[in-house]
């Protein structure tokens, strides 16, 4: 089973003339078959992180430190982005071109063979819930959110990686969307043995999904542990500000 | 006492081009929903529901196709120049996304200020007492206000725009999606926020959502719209039985992790 | 840790610093059109000759002390009528684009934002005009009205016009649909107060940055119906007329018809990358994107 290994990320940036940290030396595994959820509240890190390890940072803001490798038993190399990890994003939208169809965007990122492509293209569409074949050929305006969502999982998994980054994938969309799409993921992993690192504010979200769970606050990871461990006995004040959030939401676990 | 119904409402949308042959787009069918001075309706749905398309009806923004909307017992479509102006006065709104809700080349002051310059009729000092008065309420310190929305987060942001919807002082605010926007811990320190100045001012609420728990968290009674119409209206001490409103409460995410992994 | 292991140091990405590399061809930039500045408010006190002084002894000289850029066919100095000739050609070209934009803005804007009906109807009338390609139509009016610079502007504003209202209204209706114009709405504002306060201002910020990148645009179309023979006559000097006539003359002297295509060339790039540095800093949402 790979594992995926991220140590020592640092990034930083210029404000207002002066070199402010954003993310201080965090270090997280990723294994197959396990879901890893990063939390935090806004501006503490999370997203940056998944753009930094991926080797994508946004305008203006630089990485100063970090080693990511990817360990398959013995060997140790350099994970290639779109072959050993695939991304899935927060704003599906935004993510598509608005001129091309589904299929397009498929054919542009496939590495397999040419005369499986359109197989493969299928199985997988289906797997994750697109009407196939009518879905592959709309455009993204056509299309609902949820729908999008899904089909950025399909392209995840034709890719082949091991290993998923999921940046709040079901942030804006709504409660029947979101609880389909997440039931989706959980499905994957297990059928596929992924590991997924899975960005979220929401610990209902982490509730649901996840298996181990990192806690972020201003750019460092202040606590981690099984996610059974973080709900019921949350260590850390960010951690147990973030648990203490969500539970008041159901008045049936004031009392516990 | 009733502060706003809608009798039977009907929305549909057609496109302006010429030569389209296709139907109108039915969005809102036969809607009947009544709000009482100082309480907080919920309005649960998902999305395609049609929530929006009521809120924007409800403030006035739009006509219904059919049906009637009162205010006070007067309706709405009614209302013309002096009248209209003191519907807008009582109805206000706080929209999903606050960084698109506030004029980007304006200051923060300039942003509450504007209910102020066209809906009373305070001269600038007492406009800018106001508004200083309005920020406090919100927590916001007065010295921000002449900052960008560029320079504040979209936490600060969207309390900025409550603060501008409370500026005149109304008594029926539409919360579209309101905190949607917002991480968790955000999202309940506002709702905890709105709850706090409703006890103080008075204020009625539509919150507009399509998150169960939240509506539990806030809200005095729930309105579930269902593909356009209201298939279910309960106080929340009650419990939700149609289909629609149950495949939302199914879909609410769990409060512990379950062992069944 | 194995020293063999090929891990990666993530690569550096590059901060803010990045806008330094650019410095020098604002400056560039702003310096060629300081020149062009002087060059209009005083050419009669800065040419040394009087642009239309002709002189058949001296004609085709190459530059020299005297004349030191040379002189053209006629023997007239052709630095002296560089300098007129940038009064003319940016007198005409700052006309166009002034009534360009107060056309394109008035038409476009109002009709993206009141919409219906009435956008749908403007739209088509855009529609006709845009199929008109310049020179036809300015052809077209030089043969009906004749030449002359007035002509020749108003060939030019009527084939442009369309371009800019359609790139107006699209702005104005993207502008329209946002929160904010709602927001305003039910703020009380009026829908005429909402136009001028909220949708206006943007869309004239992005649009002036469009001016400043067309200029260069309108300046080869007044250069080039002069080239033709469709605008100015000679012997008004002009630039478009001065590369018209220096045509003949490549051979015996190349440097004739250098000139003023340098000129044309140089005040083109210049107001293009002011145009640059304009989209740059003024639209705030843009420049709040970067950090």
């Amino acid at each position: 089973m790979a594992e995926l290994h991220i140590d020592g990320l640092r990034l930083e940036t210029l404000r207002a003339g002066r070199i402010t940290p954003l993310v201080s030396g965090i270090d997280l595994r990723l294994r197959q078959g396990c879901v890893t959820a990063l939390v935090g509240s806004s501006g503490s890190g999370k997203s940056l992180s998944c753009l930094a390890l991926q080797g994508l940072t946004p305008p203006g803001v630089r990485c100063t430190a970090g080693r990511v490798a990817l360990i398959d038993g013995d060997t140790r190399r350099v994970p290639a982005r779109g072959q050993d990890i695939a991304t899935v994003m927060q704003n599906p939208r935004s993510a598509f071109n608005p001129v091309m169809t589904m299929r397009a965007h498929a054919q542009e990122t496939y590495r397999g063979s040419h005369s499986h492509f359109e197989d493969e293209l299928r199985r997988f569409a289906t797997e994750v819930g697109l009407d196939v074949p009518r879905d592959l050929d709309l455009y993204p305006f056509q299309m609902s959110g949820g729908m999008l969502q899904r089909m950025m999982i399909a392209l995840a998994l034709m890719s082949g990686a091991r290993f998923l980054i999921a940046d709040e994938p079901t942030t804006d969309l709504d409660l029947i969307v979101q609880a389909r799409i997440l039931d989706l993921l959980v499905e994957e992993v297990r059928l596929r043995s992924l590991g997924v690192l899975f960005v979220t504010h929401d610990m209902g979200v982490v509730a649901r999904v996840a298996d181990e769970v990192a806690v972020m606050e201003h750019g460092h990871i202040v606590e981690r542990g099984t996610v059974e461990r973080i709900f019921h006995a949350p260590a850390h004040p960010a951690t147990q500000a973030l648990i203490n959030a969500h539970l008041s939401l159901y008045p049936e676990h004031i009392l516990t | 006492m009733t502060l706003l119904s809608c009798e039977h409402v009907e929305r549909s949308y057609r496109s302006d081009r010429f030569f389209d042959s296709r139907p109108p787009k039915r969005v809102l069918s036969g809607v009947d929903l009544t709000i009482d001075e100082g309480e907080c309706l919920a309005l649960l749905g998902e999305s395609g529901s049609g929530k929006s398309t009521l809120g924007r009806l409800i403030l006035g923004l739009e006509r219904p196709n059919a049906g009637t909307i009162r205010f006070r017992g007067k309706p709405v479509a009614s209302f013309a120049g002096p009248e209209r102006k003191s519907f807008r006065r009582a109805v206000q709104a706080v929209f999903q996304d606050s960084i698109g809700a506030v004029d980007p080349r304006f200051s923060i002051a300039r942003i509450v200020e504007e209910p102020l310059r066209h809906l009373t009729e305070l001269d600038e000092t007492a406009r800018r007492q106001r508004i200083v008065e309005l920020l406090k309420m919100v927590s916001i310190d007065p010295d921000e206000m002449t900052k960008l929305p560029g320079q504040m987060s979209g936490g600060q942001l969207q309390r900025v725009c409550i603060a501008r919807a409370l500026a005149s002082n109304p008594d029926l605010i539409v919360l579209d999606e309101a905190v949607s926007n917002l991480d968790l811990t955000l999202q309940i320190q506002t709702l905890d926020l709105l709850t706090e100045l409703r006890l103080r001012l008075g204020t009625a609420f539509l919150f507009i959502t399509h998150d169960v728990r939240l509506v539990r968290h806030f809200a005095d009674r729930v309105a579930v719209l269902h593909k356009g119409s209201i298939v279910e209206e309960t106080a929340l001490t009650g419990r939700l039985c149609h289909p629609a409103s149950l495949a939302l409460a199914q879909a609410v995410l769990p409060a512990m992790p379950s062992k069944a992994q | 840790m194995n020293d063999n292991c090929n891990e990666a140091i993530l690569p550096l990405e590059t901060t803010v610093h990045a806008a330094g590399k650019r410095n020098w061809t604002m400056t560039l930039a702003l310096s060629i059109l300081a020149v062009l500045a002087l060059a209009i408010i005083a050419a009669p006190v800065l040419a040394p000759f009087d642009p239309d002084a002709v002189d058949i002894a001296s004609r085709l000289l190459p530059p020299s002390q005297n004349h030191l850029l040379g002189t053209d066919h006629l023997g007239r100095d052709v630095l002296s009528r560089l300098i007129h000739g940038a009064r003319v050609s940016l007198g005409a070209v700052a006309l166009i684009s002034l009534l360009v934009l107060v056309l394109g803005v008035a038409i476009g804007g109002l009709s993206g934002f009141i919409g219906g009906k009435v956008d749908q109807i403007t739209m088509r009338i855009c529609d006709v005009f845009l199929t008109f390609p310049t020179f036809v139509l300015a052809m077209f009016m030089v043969g009906v009205l004749g030449t002359g610079m007035t002509n020749v502007v108003i060939a030019i504003v009527l084939s442009h016009w369309a371009w800019y209202a359609r790139i107006v209204r699209s702005l104005t209706l993207s502008m329209a649909s946002r929160d904010f114009v709602l927001a305003a709405r039910v703020a009380g504002a009026g829908e005429f107060r909402i136009f001028g306060e909220h949708v206006l201002p943007g869309v004239i910020a992005q649009i002036l940055v469009l001016t400043t990148l067309d200029i260069g645009h309108m300046m080869l179309h007044v250069s080039g119906l002069s080239f033709l023979g469709l605008g100015i006559s000679p012997p008004t000097a002009e630039w478009g007329v001065m590369i018209n006539d220096a045509r003949e003359f490549v051979w015996t002297q190349p440097t004739l018809i250098a000139w003023p295509g340098l000129a044309i060339f140089l005040t083109v790039m210049a107001f293009n990358r002011v145009g640059d540095a304009l989209r740059d800093r003024l639209d705030p949402v843009l420049a709040a994107e970067v950090c």
